[in-house]
């Protein structure tokens, strides 16, 4: 059975560019725009992994980790940092909010499957 | 103003040099007459008149400087004037173009993105389509590999039984042939047995002859010579016989070796030939599933390159979404300036140029645009581009 991946990022060309190369993959895809319509999605729906943008309208990505960490059935969900940002300050608050990893946009589809098929859950 | 008294002071002392030479002239008369009234009067006469003179040169001097400040006035407030129609122009120009600037470019971007969405989606219906193709090519270039090795595997022990039974059938067709042989010769035998016994039929006809000719001279040898001659009648009989089935014998053992013979050549031929078209098949078949392999090969390369290309294009559709945020910026950078000029417009005349912070403006528009376009277009190594926590 597929595993399902949720991409939460604000700009509709970004998720569907990550679609393809998750779906590629053979991962099955959940799409949301920004940190608040992704927790409404998520609402008991088994997701193996998340994809997340940081700068986003209503609610940015790190508040958006920090949310789902205080969730019980998501709390265990690995997190992905994909995204165009590249200060220090920034990624150590993605860490400490409680992200697995770090992409840089743009990038390259490989590097992503590589850290989705290490951070998985099973 | 300090300055322009200065100036006049200056103007009235030079203007008035030409009164100067008057009054000395007073002054010297009055000298020279010895102080006489009449000498006064007229050093005081020629002193009024320098004063006069130096007065109406100052007036003229005054005059004319009026009259300079005056148009220098005049020219100032045009100035003034064409400068605050100018600002306040210039504020209404920017106030008008930056919302229609700011609403092109959001609807540029608007325009964009639904097309790169568009373009996106159209994009991965194609890569799934040719995902599809890739991955039933590598399915059935699997399968056809494991058909066609089974196919040789199978026809190679299918075929291998069939050659042995050829084989032994070859043999036991070489087995019958020298069987025959050994009967033709067992019919040579036979042959010269049959001579032997003709040999013994004449040999005992010509004692029957010789036991006639003794039985004339001697009666009661008769019952012999009668029994003699039955007897070689009987051999010859006999032998006529066993020649007659042993002509037939060994002409029938001849023509069945001859077909015998034939049927082996004829055998040794074909089995040569079997053995060799099966070799001959079960290598072109082995060629045909290299060549097949080496398509399968090409084509697999060929899978590899288009993954490529797709991911090559996945990038570069990310740059659609740094188009947008630069865009982003122009709209946020715009709205910024209309709000700062709509403030500055409030202060009416106490407006003042400090007030725009042009430096300032333009360090945080710059350091907006350099955050999001100093971004790395492709990171150079996978060490920047990915980390684990």
């Amino acid at each position: 059975m597929a595993k399902t991946i949720m991409i939460v990022d604000d700009s509709a060309s970004m998720r569907q560019v990550v679609g393809i190369a998750l779906k590629g993959a053979g991962y099955e895809v959940i799409e949301a725009s920004d940190g608040k319509d992704a927790l409404g999605k998520l609402n008991g729906v088994k997701i193996h992994l998340i994809v997340s943008d940081i700068n986003m309208p209503v609610m940015d990505g790190i508040a958006f980790v920090k949310a789902v960490k205080q969730l019980d059935s998501y709390k265990f969900t690995p997190i992905i940092m994909l995204t165009t940002e590249m200060e220090e300050d920034k990624k150590r608050a993605a860490k400490e909010a409680g992200a697995k990893a770090w992409v840089t946009k743009p990038f390259q589809p490989p590097i992503l499957l590589a850290a989705v098929a290490k951070l998985v859950l099973p | 103003m300090r300055n322009g008294q200065n100036n006049i002071d200056t103007k009235f002392l030079y203007g008035s040099l030409p009164a100067l030479p008057v009054i000395l002239s007073g002054i010297i008369m009055v000298w020279q007459s010895g102080a006489t009234l009449y000498g006064v009067v007229i050093s005081l006469l020629l002193v009024l008149c320098g004063i006069g003179s130096g007065l109406l040169l100052w007036y003229r001097y005054v005059n004319q400087l009026t009259q300079i400040n005056s148009r220098w006035e005049q020219d100032e407030i045009g100035k003034i004037d064409t400068v605050a129609t100018y600002t306040t122009e210039l504020e209404r120009l920017l106030l008008t173009i930056s919302p229609i600037l700011s609403q092109h470019v959001m609807v540029s971007r608007e325009h964009t993105e639904q097309e790169i969405i568009s373009l996106t989606s159209r994009f991965a219906d194609m890569v799934g389509e040719l995902q599809l193709i890739v991955d039933s090519a590598d399915n059935t270039l699997d399968g056809q590999h494991y058909h066609l090795d089974n196919v040789i595997t199978t026809s190679r022990e299918l075929l291998q039984p069939v050659l042995e039974v050829l084989k032994q059938a070859h043999k036991a067709d070489h087995d019958v042939l020298g069987e025959l042989q050994k009967l033709s010769g067992h019919m040579s035998g036979l042959n010269a047995m049959s001579t032997e016994i003709r040999n013994l039929t004449g040999r005992i006809n010509r004692l029957a002859l010789s036991a006639a000719n003794e039985a004339s001279l001697a009666d009661g040898f008769e019952v012999i010579e009668n029994d003699a001659r039955k007897l070689a009648d009987d051999f010859l009989h006999i032998d006529q016989r066993l020649g007659s089935q042993v002509n037939d014998t060994i002409a029938a053992v001849t023509a069945a070796l001859k077909i015998a013979k034939n049927a082996a050549q004829v055998d040794d031929s074909t089995l040569f030939q079997a053995e060799a078209n099966i070799e001959q098949t079960l290598s072109h078949l082995s060629l045909a599933l290299a060549h097949y392999r080496d398509n399968a090969g090409t084509l697999r390369n060929n899978a590899e390159q288009i993954r490529g290309e797709i991911n090559n294009v996945l990038v570069a559709l990310q740059f659609q979404d740094r188009v947008s945020q630069i865009l982003m910026q122009v709209e946020n950078n715009l709205l910024n300036l209309q709000k700062t000029i709509e403030k500055i417009q409030e202060q009416g005349s106490n407006r003042d140029g400090n007030m725009l912070r042009v430096d300032e403006a333009v360090e945080h528009i710059e350091e907006n645009y350099k955050s999001v376009s100093s971004r790395p277009d492709h990171a150079p190594d996978s060490s920047d581009e990915l980390t684990f926590f």
